[in-house]
């Protein structure tokens, strides 16, 4: 018995000793960490981003999450990230062609899905952003969105006090700085992954995951016709495409806004087709409401153009029952568990 | 050896462990290596650059006043003359002409030695352009930075001119890559040598109107704010504008 009092006697003093000894310089103070692990799902590439210079922490998690739903981020206090990225859309926001920025303006794009964002390499229809930490810096200081330049958020979020203990608790001291915001979110946005839908379950033999003749079928009719851009696992092969959208009023010239090449015109990036049921109105421009519309554009409507992608210079034309399966494959794309995921949720 | 003696020895090793300090590479070598100042003087030709005040008249003869003067220096490289490359660590440094504590910086731990060459870029190397998020001098919230096409702008000059259609003068250069890449390679072969803990300073004079000639005399007229194709034509024309001063 006193043997074993000595014994605890002894190495609590020696634990506290060490401790105390070191006096480490106060900007490497390593933080207590709480293990938040990503994971790459099984079958699925390596992706590009893999937090090698951001660790991943829960503190760091909940700082991003918090950011993402607070419209302090915007001018004029209204608007978050979270306001035109919905959970229940799979992060998208539903039944927007646009999505209200601040003053209620309106931008030209549809708000894009956040899912599995740390395979993509680019950011934006037009692949404008090349890292996802560079990603939120465009949507906040975008006039029509956000309209809050970065200096002026640093200085806002530094001077309130539970943002100042939320970034020491992330990053070790409460200093406030841009990279910081942006390693938090991209800590909470890259641990967005969808890989859950009633295809993944089948793909890894999971029980719910057994599939039934029609969506097989489909996935056969997905294969021949969409598998070339939207590719397996990501169902996006992240290149930038002209599909034969007749160009709007807007104009947008995609990907040669950023390139400046006339060879990009009209090309935007592909979407991926996972949890389409949740982030209607389709395309870059939010002009599609429903599938049928989608798949009769890529029937009948393709508009021939110097840039048209060259897999679609006659259209995809199904009979009707590939295009029955094929809708019920991309049903089987569906992740009702990312979008219910209560991690991702805004804290009440 | 009873329970005890181990405890005492795994406390004292635990302590021991824990406490091996690492040399800091740094304060080793200060002790004998050399420093040098950097200070850059702005100026439109002959005379010291002054902001929103003064006209100036470029190679075309287009009368010009300048508001904004902003440019990145990075990646400072000294040679010696064994081949040893000294290249400064972190090397980045936003140089505005509105702020003077920007226009001098220190460069620390040059080995020793007789150095033929310097080098820096004008603009901010390729890698970094694509590494996400960057602090310090790379912040983006300095306006140095677009957000919508990641990059950043690599220098920057704004003012007005009676010449431009609008009444103003907007270059900015962006673009790390291809036919847009701002970046360029400033050179200067030179002796410069450092004994032992020697501070030296080298004063660069950078001159404005270069931007409007050599190779290409620049007519504001035409050219008033800078798109895809006329980021060559003006980042080839500031490659030439540093200048060594004098070294003392």
């Amino acid at each position: 018995m006193t043997r074993k009092i000595v014994k605890s006697i002894l190495f609590l003093l020696s634990s506290t000793a060490v401790i105390v000894a070191c006096k480490p310089d106060p900007s490497f103070e390593p933080v207590v960490e709480a293990p938040l692990e990503f994971k790459v799902p099984q079958g699925w590439p390596q992706p590009f981003y893999n937090y090698s210079n951001n660790t991943l922490k829960k503190e760091g998690f909940a700082l991003g999450r918090k950011l993402f739903y607070d419209p302090k981020l915007s001018r004029d206090n209204t608007v978050s990230c979270g306001s035109c990225h919905q959970q229940f859309s799979a992060f998208a926001q539903i039944d927007h062609p646009v999505s209200h920025g601040v003053d209620d303006l309106l931008g030209n794009r549809n708000s894009p899905a956040l899912f599995n964002l740390n395979w993509h390499t680019s950011f934006f229809w037009d692949g404008g952003v090349n890292h996802i930490e560079n990603q939120p810096i465009a949507p906040i200081q975008n006039p029509v969105e956000m309209d809050l330049q970065m200096a002026d958020l640093v200085k806002k979020l530094q001077a309130d006090a539970t943002y100042r203990s939320m970034f020491k608790s992330a990053f070790g001291d409460e200093t406030v700085t841009s990279q910081r915001i942006a390693k938090a979110f991209a800590q909470f946005m890259g641990m967005m992954v969808s890989d859950n839908a009633k295809f993944d379950k089948y793909k890894r033999g999971e029980a719910g995951g057994a599939m039934t003749p029609q969506e097989l079928d489909g996935y056969e009719v997905y294969k021949q016709n969409c598998a070339a851009c939207h590719t397996e696992p990501l169902f996006t092969d992240f290149s930038y495409r002209n599909n034969g959208l007749p160009p709007t009023s807007v104009n947008d010239s995609g990907r040669a806004h950023i390139t400046l090449l006339s060879t990009d015109l009209y090309k935007f990036k592909i979407p991926s087709l996972r949890n389409l049921k949740y982030t209607w109105p389709y395309m870059h421009d939010g002009r599609f409401n429903t599938i049928d519309q989608v798949l009769n554009h890529y029937a009948t409507g393709i508009l021939q153009s110097p840039t048209l992608d060259i897999k679609l210079g006659s259209g995809i034309i199904l009979t009707e029952k590939q295009r029955d399966d094929l809708k019920a494959f991309l049903n089987t794309l569906n992740d009702e568990a990312f979008i219910a995921n209560t991690i991702f949720a805004e804290v009440k | 050896m009873n329970r005890i003696t181990i405890y005492t020895l795994v406390f004292v090793l635990l302590h021991l462990a824990s406490c091996t300090k690492k040399p800091d590479p740094a304060s080793d070598v200060t002790v004998s290596t050399a420093k040098v100042n950097i200070k850059i003087e702005n100026r439109a030709g002959n005379q010291i650059l002054k902001l929103n005040d003064v006209w100036y008249k470029n190679e075309n003869g287009d009368s010009l006043q300048v508001s904004v003067f902003n440019y990145f220096i990075s990646n400072i490289k000294l040679i010696r003359e064994d081949g040893y490359i000294y290249s400064e660590n972190e090397s980045y440094h936003l140089v505005r002409e509105d702020n003077a504590a920007t226009k001098s910086f220190t460069i620390q731990n040059i080995p020793p030695g007789n150095y033929k060459t310097i080098s820096f870029l004008i603009g901010v190397d390729s890698t970094r352009n694509v590494s996400g998020a960057q602090t310090g001098d790379l912040d983006p919230n300095t306006g140095m930075f677009w957000d919508w096409n990641t990059g950043y702008i690599m220098a920057k000059l704004e003012g007005k001119s009676p010449a431009s259609s609008g009444g103003m003068v907007l270059y900015h250069l962006g673009g790390y890559s291809g036919a847009g890449n701002a970046i360029r390679t400033v050179t200067f072969n030179r002796d410069i040598s450092f004994s032992v803990k020697e501070v030296k300073t080298i004063h660069f004079n950078a001159d404005v109107l270069e931007w409007f000639k050599t190779p290409t005399t620049i007519k504001i007229k035409e050219i008033d704010v800078v798109s895809g194709t006329s980021t060559k034509i003006i980042a080839d024309n500031y490659m030439d504008m540093f200048s060594i001063d004098h070294i003392d």
